[in-house]
């Protein structure tokens, strides 16, 4: 009987403790005033909106068309004035037609200057485990797959559809789709890349903020010629593979 | 079994308090605290996984180390069972007509006997099947090594135009609507199937296949002097000697040591191999050393399985391979005899399991 009594003793001491323990402590903070930000990527070829039906031409005239668009941001950072950097939360995006939008979760009040992002997976994430997330979680293996389960990494980007590579670039299209089909999977860690718009001046005030940002895929085929470069999954024909990556830095655009 | 677990924790606690002062008690509170929800926890899931998922200990071959086990995939009864149900379901494939099984043949020391593999509508893969006896050992998967872990080898197939050509996410789909698969992964892992479960599934199983019954392992490791004959004594000589040099890379219990070497196969290859994943130039034609136990049952060799024979594999050796600027310096012509060479053959016959 004693020894209960020491045990409820006990307990109720130590509920008192811990509950002491939570209790913020006196001093005053000054309230941060934060607001919902998201990125809303519009996929584009030019001003043309993406879709899975039209024909596309590049710059060069070549046509094609699309199936497929997608791919993965991470690491997504605001600029502020004073060029220091605001996280945000969130940090894997599969970004497609289907699914456009990135919630950074609240953002402090202010103006931001810059936006900073990657596109694809770091280094360490891109070669762990992709079995152990939840199906929601976009770094879970997905349909279709954005994952190289023969060499363990995320393919970063990717596009694939069909392209005219004849002469006379007057194919007809045959059930949707011209002679030669368009493939580019770009993934392996030395194609990740940065992304850094420098005059997003992103205003987070009273009401919820969505930042409309443009990826064209023109200007991810910037100096490519469909024509003999229409399939690379990053480990062939990587002189292809090198161009496009290199191009996707500057595929990004703000809207207004 | 509950009222047990709590008497348990009183006791403790009861130990503790009667001891203890001040800040100690909180330390006991603790403990309790965590007993209490240990208890919970532990009570809950007996209840529904019944039996079968008591952590086993492997039976491995005599002389052979236990092999490292991820944490979260030990082996149980329970999952054995239900990776091996899944090796050898064809469910697994699009067209649901190629297990695992089909090429790694149960009755052939899981491996098939064919050049390269053989997937859905009789398409042909690249390179040849590798046996899964002993898997457990093996630090990286495929020839080139692209893979970290067996669990993630799993997810290959499924994804390999010649294998599966499937989607992984398809298949837990229709394992979810089988009348039989849902029960066994719950009981299993304690969810339904998914990529997570079947990935270990099919690894758990994978990792209770062993052999190490050879004649070599009985003269070796249980001491019987009788097991080789007098060609194969002379043969394992060559083997682990100057003249054959073999052991420099089939070494251990495993007879590899699981590294990529150029063997000089061929002066231009038309697979990368291990450069397919580093991209390194200096990996050109590097492919991972394969174990020769059982050797005599996996014909035909190399990881094109362009040799049909031990004999051919044993006079590339002789003749010291091709030229490449990435040929192993250990790949240098060697002076046996047709005499030497068969007991060469002879011994590595005798690493076939019995």
């Amino acid at each position: 009987m004693n020894n209960l009594l020491k045990i409820i003793v006990s307990i109720i001491s130590v509920i008192a403790f811990l509950s002491s323990c939570n209790k913020k402590d006196g001093t005053p903070q000054p309230e941060i005033q934060t607001q919902s930000v998201s990125l809303n990527f519009m996929q584009t070829v030019g001003e043309t909106p993406v879709n899975f039906t039209d024909v596309f031409s590049t710059s060069d005239g070549r046509r094609y068309t699309l199936s497929m668009f997608r791919f993965y941001i991470s690491k997504i950072r605001l600029v502020k004035e004073d060029n220091t950097e605001q996280t945000v939360s969130g940090s894997y995006f599969l970004i497609a037609p289907s699914s456009p939008v990135c919630e950074l979760g609240k953002v402090p009040y202010g103006n931001y200057k810059g936006l900073r992002f990657s596109v694809g997976i770091d280094s360490v994430t891109n070669h762990s485990d992709p079995t152990i997330y939840p199906a929601s979680n976009p770094l879970a293996i997905q349909t279709p797959g954005m994952h190289w389960s023969w060499k363990s990494g995320y393919i970063f980007m990717m596009v694939e559809g069909s392209c005219d590579t004849t002469a006379s670039k007057n194919e007809a299209l045959i059930n949707g789709q011209f002679n030669q089909s368009l493939i580019i999977h770009i993934g392996l860690d030395k194609f990740y890349r940065n992304v850094e718009i420098s005059n997003a001046s992103i205003s987070v005030g009273d009401s919820t903020k969505s930042v409309n940002l443009k990826a064209d895929m023109n200007r991810m085929l910037g100096e490519v010629d469909l024509k003999t470069e229409h399939s690379t999954k990053s480990f062939n024909n990587s002189s292809f593979a090198t161009k496009v990556a290199n191009n996707i830095p500057s595929m990004f655009s703000i809207m207004p | 079994m509950r009222y047990y677990k709590n008497s348990k924790a009183q006791h403790i606690l009861l130990g503790f308090a009667s001891h203890l002062q001040g800040i100690g008690v909180v330390v006991a509170l603790c403990f309790f605290l965590l007993a209490c929800l240990r208890k919970d926890d532990v009570v809950k899931d007996i209840d529904k996984l019944g039996k079968g998922n008591e952590v086993i200990q492997l039976s491995l071959p005599l002389g052979f180390p236990y092999p490292i086990i991820p944490n979260d995939n030990l082996p149980t009864q329970n999952r054995i069972r239900l990776g091996r149900m899944l090796f050898f379901d064809p469910i697994l494939s699009r067209d649901s007509t190629v297990s695992c099984e089909s090429c790694h043949h149960e009755n052939n020391v899981f491996s098939d006997t064919l050049r390269v593999s053989i997937g859905i509508e009789g398409r042909k893969g690249t390179r040849n099947t590798p046996s899964l006896v002993n898997i457990a050992y093996q630090p990286v998967f495929f020839w080139d090594g692209g893979v970290p872990s067996l669990e993630q080898q799993v997810l290959a197939p499924f994804d390999a135009h010649a294998e599966f050509d499937f989607d992984i996410n398809k298949v837990a789909l229709l394992l979810n609507n089988h009348p039989a698969y849902p029960a066994l992964f719950q009981k299993a892992y304690n969810r339904l199937p998914d990529v997570y479960s079947i990935t270990r599934a099919i690894a758990c199983f994978e990792r209770t296949l062993y052999g190490g019954t050879s004649k070599y392992d009985s003269y070796v490791y249980k001491g019987d002097s009788s097991a080789l004959t007098i060609s194969e004594i002379r043969g394992m000589k060559i083997f682990f000697g100057e003249n054959g040099e073999c052991f420099h890379c089939h070494q251990g219990f495993n007879f590899t040591d699981y590294s990529f070497r150029n063997n000089g196969l061929y002066s231009v290859y038309p697979d990368s191999g291990r450069a397919m994943i580093t991209l390194s130039a200096s990996d050109l034609g590097k492919f991972k050393v394969p174990s020769l136990r059982n050797i005599e049952k996996t014909a035909p060799y190399m990881h094109d399985g362009s040799f049909p024979t031990l004999e051919k594999v044993v006079q590339h050796y002789v003749e010291g391979g091709r030229r490449h600027r990435n040929k192993d310096r250990l790949i240098q012509p060697l002076a046996l005899s047709k005499v030497e060479q068969q007991d060469l053959i002879n011994f590595l016959k005798s690493l076939s399991d019995q």
